[in-house]
């Protein structure tokens, strides 16, 4: 299959203004300026039926239409480059090598909903993206691409780097509309949603790094044709950032749909050392967890709802049978006690207690209570917080309790690890 | 509206009410932590989830908003296991120090955990602890010149945070950290020093900030609350006074919405330590060859009467004078002018004293009015444009500032006219400083640049066209350029003020101390409101110009006539229908000829035509811009007596001191800058030997052979209430909860 997204991610100086016009960039920008109005964008995206590749696969284009028509106030884009979410590392790749592309659907989807001020939010330590960033936007305005009157259009846009505060809820989009506004970054209630009350209480639109970059290419080929590539209800490619015990760890754009067993085998080359498959996580680490036996499960956001996870960001984290899962949950646990913003008071506090917990356990000091109590916790949380983080904290601790129970029990009565018996004792 | 089903029960409620407020009108009880109904709503304790049908999870009741048809839950299976949950999760680190914390007896969580939580811990880990100073076990911290932190106690619903920023203004308290290390701080250096930081310990709902002057003083529980009003400004802050054994232990709010709208200023929070001061006068006191020496009430008395009558004898009724104070009650203020007028036979009684020149004087165009504010407190926030002249906002009414700042940050215009830029400067879209003095001139010019730059919308002008002119003539003389020599400010600020103020839709005026205390202040007046009429904004809600009095009976004080001309209620003693209605009452002759006003007095005693004084709560030998002048005059007097609660520079001049009460130990009411007339409470009887100072002036008439047969305050009010036109249709059984 060809390759859309990642098509010149070889070329070494793809990210320069006049190689990617060379290879054909830009021309799906005049084109969106002058034969279409922002309404027909909007139905084109709609009808190509792409999704949000942050995270939760909100259909592009109903998202756009949410911004309300006539409001005198002013309205934003966002592009969420925040890639915080352990696993992911798609948005930074195609920052780096292309990001033109980026920008040209920055400035389609911006002119689509009428927003005159566009932000990326780039995570903080991403400094050589957001050089590369500010260069192409500098190039950008030389070639009038940016700025007033874009391409004798009439249309009017600047577009802004930010640099992050180095929190994972700032990928979050409204703890991300804090951040730019220069407050602590926390997530606000919703509704109101983005659309409607967001940046400094303006309608504004928030897509991720690879949802944007995909919208030249709809433009210039067609709704039909972005709809019929990977399956039904999740259409066109997808970016997994493959990692884990694999022999070759990567970024792979593949449709929507492919199988775990080709993503891994194919082009992931294998498990690493030819070790047996014990489990993979395939959307992040606030996805369920898949046991080995869901190998031929398609990666879209359906087929894998249907098998008990999500898609979330593609970030495939693959682990071979030497892997503790109690001790992965731990880790998992640490990340988000971590990460935790601390606004509601089930995630600051539940995550600091599954952690505690975890760490006994992985130590050696659990209780035979602990699991009861850690359902008990995850219960309390999932649902209860101001935002998904809440319940995303929970899934690595409930999934693996539920899949891999026998590894927690035996942490609990042995006081000691199953996986490597006689390695390493806790 | 919108109709919604709460546990079975309709209620219909305003769109955009959310559920929690509904189910308050249902009387079903949603427990919180982070709300508050003045802050933005946070949704983060979690606490007040609730059911709604159709939603996939709970919802937060405190930010919810309600739509038609709604069906709410608020006490199924999994609402009361997510509020177990929350308050186990709260409780996990929280310290069971409760029998030291200072918050115990009144601490939500303890409340809600008796109401709703689990009585055994499943937490066997360590707990957090912030550690402030390794050597020690506590982990206090002072955040503040009041505050007190103890963030182990702290849950996180950062009321205490968002009232600093949203209704304070400030930033001087924050949040630092994130997630379970996420703590309630202040930046290195800074502390919480802010006219309006003690408001965090009354809004913390648990023992993480408490105040420095209460801690570990007294049990909650083994206090006493009185209602009653902070004594401090005009604005009149309804407050609790907290008592046990006739001590103050502290004073908190006592949310009244017309006024504080439960908020108060440092000042008025930590500010009763002069109640229960050693140096409070304790018994009367006869001075004797320069010295003062202690005497029972029966002998202090007489002397006092006997002096007073010898005097009256022997040199005319006119020879005494009387000088009350804008801050005793109104009670005690109606019955002192009573008093000089009725058994001194005098109306040379006044209370201005800190003042050369006259205050402003009730002027033909506002009749009445002039004394009091023509705009409500709450009014205030609807104002379009606030002008703000000759007043120190922040410092002269601090409560008042706080609703100017709501107003400014919510989008409406504030301009602010001072001598020198105060703290308010950085809510205002512009500040004009003038120089002191020149405030005439300054309106003047900008009613000129109005008429000549034809900025007017000829159907807004209320001014008939003969008073247009006059108008017109008495501005002509104030040209930009000599405006902008005089004031000091540059023409092109003078022009952009004038054109922002002809154009705002509602303009609301108030005027400080600069302006009430100014030579000119009638003038000032006078010009503002013509003003006022020039660009239509008279007789519209939110329009007007407001005297915003200092003290916190001044309005009352005038209302009760403690003034030479004037008697309750602003009845000149020269009308005579008026005047022998009043005689009716009183059952007694009032004389018809003003008597001196405190300026006139001083030059009177100068010339020794007055002899003999009585001195009522005031202290003019501070209060007034020229002490010795006035300690020349009252050194001159054969007799002078004062009655205060401390021993004043003033009480020291006297022959006979007499210890009256604070607003603590008496009843009563003040009269606040939106003339409401607010009761005091009274929390303990008057300290040792002292007494309210009603009671008093009621022993002084009896023995100088007048019956002042009053019981209590609010029999002097039900006369004062038949007396004055002010305070007519008011009872005493009116004044209750927020005053009227
Ligand atoms: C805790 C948390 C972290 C998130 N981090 C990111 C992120 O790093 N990048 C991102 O694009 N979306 C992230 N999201 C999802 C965003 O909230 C948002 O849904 C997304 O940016 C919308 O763009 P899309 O519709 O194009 O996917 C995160 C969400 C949560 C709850
Ligand atoms: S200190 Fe008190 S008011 Fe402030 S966040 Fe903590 S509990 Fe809330
Ligand atoms: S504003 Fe005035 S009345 Fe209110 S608390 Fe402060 S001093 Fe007292």
């Amino acid at each position: 299959m060809e390759k859309i997204l990642f098509r010149h991610i070889d070329v070494s100086d793809q990210y320069k203004i006049d190689t990617y016009i060379r290879n054909g960039g830009y021309r799906a920008l005049p084109e969106a300026l002058k034969e279409h109005t922002p309404d027909e964008l909007i139905e084109l995206v709609k009808k190509s039926n792409l999704r949000g590749r942050g995270g939760a696969g909100f259909p592009a284009g109903l998202k756009w239409s949410f911004v309300p028509k006539d409001s005198p106030q002013p309205r934003f884009l966002l592009c969420n480059a925040d890639e915080g979410e352990p696993g992911t590392f798609k948005d930074r790749a195609l920052i780096e090598n292309d990001p033109h592309q980026l920008l040209e659907g920055i400035i389609i989807a911006s002119y689509a909903i009428g927003a005159h001020r566009a932000f990326i939010y780039i995570r903080g330590e991403f400094a050589f993206g957001a050089k590369r960033l500010q260069e192409a936007i500098r190039e950008c305005y030389q070639k009038g691409y940016l700025g007033n009157n874009i391409l004798g259009s009439g249309f009017d846009l600047d577009v802004d780097v930010y640099r992050g505060g180095g929190a994972y809820i700032c990928g979050e989009e409204t703890s991300l509309l804090e951040s730019i506004e220069g407050k602590r970054g926390t997530p606000r209630l919703k509704p109101p949603f983005p659309a409607s009350v967001g940046l400094y209480k303006n309608p504004t639109v928030i897509n991720n790094v690879e949802t944007l970059s995909n919208i030249s290419y709809i433009v210039l080929n067609g709704a039909e044709w972005f709809a019929n590539i990977g399956m039904p209800k999740s259409t066109g490619t997808k970016i997994f950032s493959l990692s884990g015990h694999v022999k070759c760890p990567g970024n792979y754009e593949l449709p929507m749909g492919v199988t775990l067993r080709e993503l891994i085998f194919e082009h992931g080359g294998g498990i690493k050392d030819d070790r047996q498959l014990k489990a993979v996580i395939p959307g992040g680490v606030s996805t369920p967890i898949l046991t080995a036996n869901l190998l031929d499960v398609k990666m879209d956001f359906e087929s894998l709802y249907e098998a008990g996870s999500l898609l979330g960001s593609g970030a495939t984290i693959v682990m071979d049978e030497s892997t503790c899962m109690v001790k992965v949950a731990y880790r998992i646990s640490k990340f988000f006690e971590h990460e935790s913003c601390g606004k509601c008071v089930p995630c600051r506090e539940g995550t600091r207690w599954i952690r505690q917990i975890m760490q006994r356990i992985k130590n050696g000091k659990g209780r035979e209570e602990d699991l009861d109590l850690l359902r008990d916790i995850c219960a309390n949380i999932a649902g209860n917080t101001v935002c998904p983080l809440g319940d995303a904290a929970v899934v690595p601790i409930t999934s693996t309790m539920e899949k891999f129970r026998d590894e927690y029990e035996y942490h609990i009565r042995h006081k000691r690890c199953m996986v490597d018996l006689g390695k390493r004792f806790v | 509206m919108a109709t919604l089903t709460i546990d079975g029960k309709q209620v219909t409620v305003e769109e955009g009410t959310t559920i929690l407020k509904a189910a308050e009108k249902l009387e079903i009880d949603i427990p919180t932590f982070c709300f508050h109904d003045k802050l933005e709503a946070e949704g983060s304790c979690r606490m007040c989830l609730v059911e709604v049908e159709k939603m996939w999870k709970l919802q937060a009741a405190c930010a919810t908003l309600v739509s038609e048809g709604m069906v709410v839950k608020t006490d199924t299976p999994q609402v009361r296991a997510a509020r177990k949950g929350v308050l186990e999760f709260l409780l996990i680190n929280h310290p069971l120090d409760c029998p030291v914390c200072d918050k115990g007896g009144e601490c939500e969580l303890q409340n809600l955990l008796f109401k709703y939580g689990s009585d055994k811990s499943r937490y066997v880990e360590e707990k957090r602890r912030f550690i402030v100073d390794p050597q020690s076990k506590y982990d206090d911290l002072a955040v503040g010149p009041q505050i007190i932190r103890n963030m182990n106690r702290c849950i996180l619903c950062r009321k205490c945070v968002r009232f600093i920023t949203e209704i304070a203004g400030e930033a001087d308290l924050g949040t630092f950290g994130r997630g379970s290390k996420s703590e309630i701080n202040v930046l290195p250096d800074i502390p919480v020093d802010n006219p309006y930081s003690g408001n965090v310990v009354e809004i913390c709902p648990v023992g993480a900030l408490t105040s420095k002057s209460f801690r570990y003083k007294v049990r909650v529980w083994q206090t006493k609350a009185t209602p009653s009003i902070c004594p401090l400004c005009g604005d009149g802050c309804n407050v609790k006074l907290w008592t046990k054994d006739d001590k103050i232990y502290r004073v908190t709010s006592r949310r009244n919405d017309f006024v504080d709208e439960g908020f108060l200023c440092d000042k008025g929070r930590f500010g009763f330590e002069f109640v229960n001061h050693p140096h409070r006068l304790k018994q009367p006191l006869i001075k004797k060859n320069g010295k003062f020496l202690p005497a029972d009430w029966e002998e202090a008395i007489k002397l006092v009467a006997s002096k007073f009558k010898t005097t009256r004898e022997q040199s005319g009724a006119d020879s005494l004078a009387g000088v009350g104070s804008s801050k005793l009650t109104n009670e005690e203020n109606y019955l002192f002018q009573k008093f000089f007028r009725v058994v001194m036979g005098t109306n040379n009684v006044d209370h201005r004293v800190n003042s050369r020149h006259l205050l402003p004087s009730p002027s033909l165009k506002a009749k009445n009015q002039i004394y009091s504010t023509t705009n409500s407190i709450n009014e205030i926030e609807k104002a379009k444009l606030i002008f703000v002249l000759g007043c120190d906002l922040l410092k002269e009414h601090p409560i008042i500032n706080l609703r100017v700042m709501k107003s400014a940050m919510r989008g409406n215009a504030l301009i602010l006219a001072n001598i020198e830029s105060t703290r308010l400067n950085r809510f205002a879209q512009d500040e004009l400083i003038y120089k002191k003095g020149s405030e005439l001139t300054l309106i003047n010019g900008v009613a000129r640049e109005i008429i000549k730059g034809k900025l007017l919308d000829a159907d807004r002008v209320r001014l008939s066209n003969s008073e247009m002119e006059k108008l017109r003539e008495k501005v002509q003389p104030f040209d930009s350029q000599k405006v902008s020599q005089t004031t000091e400010i540059s023409s092109d600020k003078i022009k952009n003020f004038a054109n922002t103020i002809t154009k705002a839709e509602t303009v609301m005026i108030l005027c400080g101390k600069e302006i009430i205390t100014h030579p000119q202040s009638t003038e000032i007046i006078d010009s503002l409101y013509d003003f006022l009429r020039l660009t239509g904004h008279q007789d519209k809600d939110s329009c007007g110009v407001n005297l915003l009095w200092e003290d916190c009976n001044s309005l009352g004080t005038l209302d009760c006539g403690v003034l030479p001309d004037r008697l309750p209620g602003y009845i000149h003693v020269s009308d005579e229908a008026l005047r022998k209605k009043v005689e009716g009452i009183w059952n007694a002759k009032i004389p018809d000829k003003p008597g001196l006003d405190f300026n006139l007095l001083l030059e009177a005693v100068h010339q020794g035509k007055i002899k003999a004084m009585y001195i009522a709560g005031a202290d003019p030998v501070s209060e007034y811009p020229e002490e010795d002048y006035v300690k020349d005059a009252l050194e001159k007097l054969d007799f002078l007596m004062v009655q205060s609660i401390f021993l004043t520079e003033t009480a020291k001049l006297a022959h006979v001191v007499l210890p009256g009460a604070s607003f603590a130990e008496k009843d009563g009411t003040f009269t606040n800058v939106e003339r409401r007339i607010q009761k005091l409470g009274k929390a303990f009887d008057p300290l040792a030997n002292s007494k309210a100072d009603w009671y008093i002036i009621c022993m002084l008439a009896q023995s100088m052979g007048y019956n002042f047969d009053f019981n209590s305050p609010a029999q002097i009010f039900e006369e004062l209430v038949r007396v004055s036109p002010v305070h007519t249709k008011l009872s005493w059984q009116d004044l209750n909860e927020t005053g009227k």
